[in-house]
């Protein structure tokens, strides 16, 4: 996103937006607008990646003639919908995290070909999963290709979400230009570039440095416990405003063009336990994986960790294939588990305690430190540096 | 179907709270009612199955995160 960032946000391409909204909101024929946002959407793409906006048509074209099929008879095609599903998972799985080891081999067999990673291959190929499930259950409204390929495409939430639902964005599309709508849009926006090159890039990442926990894993000398615990602390918030800031300019951009996008964070950071903290943080990812996997795995074996160990996993691998990160699945699994457990099982004069006013800043404390303490396996690459991290947050003599 | 819906309703207001009461819409999802949280969905569903002598599949039950899922799927269920 930062490559884009730059590459992309000049004076030209300012310029280019204003003449842009300008002509699109000159438009009042909703197909018109659309096809002018497809084409923008397209044509930024190939932008940056010519390839990915050519083979991005022929992928929507083949999950819309998918869906097209469920949506008319789902037991008949049920064995293509889920053939479909697993080719898209399959596509992530294979584009996203074995690139670069199959172009290694490409470059030892002397081929000059490689295999490029599309842009925002994660959120287009849950945005396919989430419609074509949908479409064998027979819950979205009629829509054309076009609408589809615009959902999947579509500029503001392309390269870092949210995860929009489909009859969600559907139902967005703008009617008359409002004003209001316009205004909030532009607030939005500089908010976002507010936090995200204010906060996030000159005061957070200013003071972390190059791979603030790497390094400190890698130091030969004995780590000080409380730099540790600074460091995740800082990193952590880095993490949230840089990808808070990107979802505030995607919701911004999408005002701008008269559409209310789903939000995708609530100030984490504040929540109250890690179920709380699940509601507030990447939202629109969250939802989809209890929707459509902890509900799944929950209803088919009836075992609540199981539920939240493969949900977590999923999230986890969703965003780097690692054991570091199927290490940071399994750990949020285990807390939500043990919170949930504990919180269900309180008896009637613990539960008042428990919700008692005096009780939420400790409580928001827990649960910033255990997130924060779980960004060692987030900002490492091996299970012994981020064990070496958490010996020494816990390393008092230290 | 007006049985179905205020049986549906009791079984909902044990669960979560009578506060719900007369507050259920079809558009209600799990994300409206706080307590109907990961940890209560399988009570709710252990509690319908208890209450209506059915059992739901795991596809069926998989796609009762929204109030109008339930009575879609309830009504689906009885009528067989």
């Amino acid at each position: 996103m930062n490559e884009i960032l730059s590459e992309i946000w000049n004076i030209w391409f300012f310029t280019a937006v204003i003449a842009f909204l300008t002509v699109y909101w000159v438009f009042q024929n909703k197909q018109w607008r659309r096809l002018l946002l497809l084409l923008l959407s397209l044509a930024l793409i190939a932008t940056v990646q010519p390839e990915t906006a050519i083979a991005l048509c022929a992928y929507c074209w083949l999950v819309f003639q998918v869906g097209k099929l469920l949506r008319r008879d789902n037991q008949r095609y049920k064995r293509i919908g889920i053939a479909c599903i697993s080719l898209v998972v399959v596509f992530l799985v294979f584009l996203k995290h074995l690139n670069v080891s199959v172009n290694q081999l490409l470059e030892q067999g002397g081929l000059s070909f490689t295999i490029v990673v599309p842009l925002g291959i994660s959120y287009f190929s849950f945005r396919a999963i989430h419609y074509l499930i949908e479409c064998g259950r027979g819950t979205l409204p009629p829509h054309t290709f076009a609408s589809f390929l615009l959902y999947l495409v579509f500029i503001p939430t392309f390269p870092s979400g949210p995860i929009e639902r489909f009859e969600a964005f559907q139902a967005a599309e703008p009617g008359a230009f409002r004003a209001d709508v316009f205004v909030d849009g532009l607030r939005r926006v500089l908010f976002g570039l507010a936090k995200k090159l204010l906060v996030a890039d000159l005061l957070l990442r200013q003071t972390l440095g190059g791979l603030p926990l790497e390094d400190l894993a890698q130091q030969e000398n004995s780590i000080d416990l409380l730099l540790v615990w600074k460091r995740l602390i800082l990193y952590y918030l880095y993490c949230y405003f840089d990808f808070a800031a990107l979802t505030d300019l995607a919701i911004g951009i999408g005002l701008l063009l008269g559409f209310r996008i789903c939000e995708n964070f609530n100030w984490p950071i504040l929540a109250r336990d890690l179920g709380d903290f699940w509601q507030r943080w990447h939202m629109s990812l969250a939802n989809f994986c209890r929707y459509y996997i902890f509900l799944y795995v929950l209803s088919y074996t009836r075992r609540y960790y199981l539920g939240f160990l493969c949900t977590m996993l999923a999230i986890g691998l969703w965003h780097g294939i690692s054991l570091n990160w199927a290490i940071w699945g399994a750990y949020h699994a285990t807390g939500l588990y043990l919170f949930l457990f504990v919180r269900n099982h309180l008896s009637t004069k613990a539960r008042i305690i428990y919700d008692s006013p005096l009780l939420v800043v400790p409580r928001i404390l827990v649960t910033f430190c255990f997130v924060a303490l779980g960004y060692v396996w987030v900002g490492t690459s091996t299970p012994y540096q981020a064990l070496r991290l958490l010996k020494a947050a816990f390393s008092i003599s230290n | 179907m007006h049985d179905l819906t205020e049986r549906l309703e009791t079984v909902f207001c044990i669960q979560f709270g009578y506060i719900y009461k007369g507050q259920l819409t079809a558009e209600t999802t799990m994300d409206d009612i706080p307590e109907w949280d990961s940890m209560s969905f399988l009570q709710l569903i252990l509690a319908l199955e208890n209450e209506y002598d059915i059992s739901f599949s795991p596809n069926e039950s998989a796609q009762m995160f929204t109030y109008g899922n339930i009575i879609r799927i309830l009504a689906e269920k009885l009528r067989r």
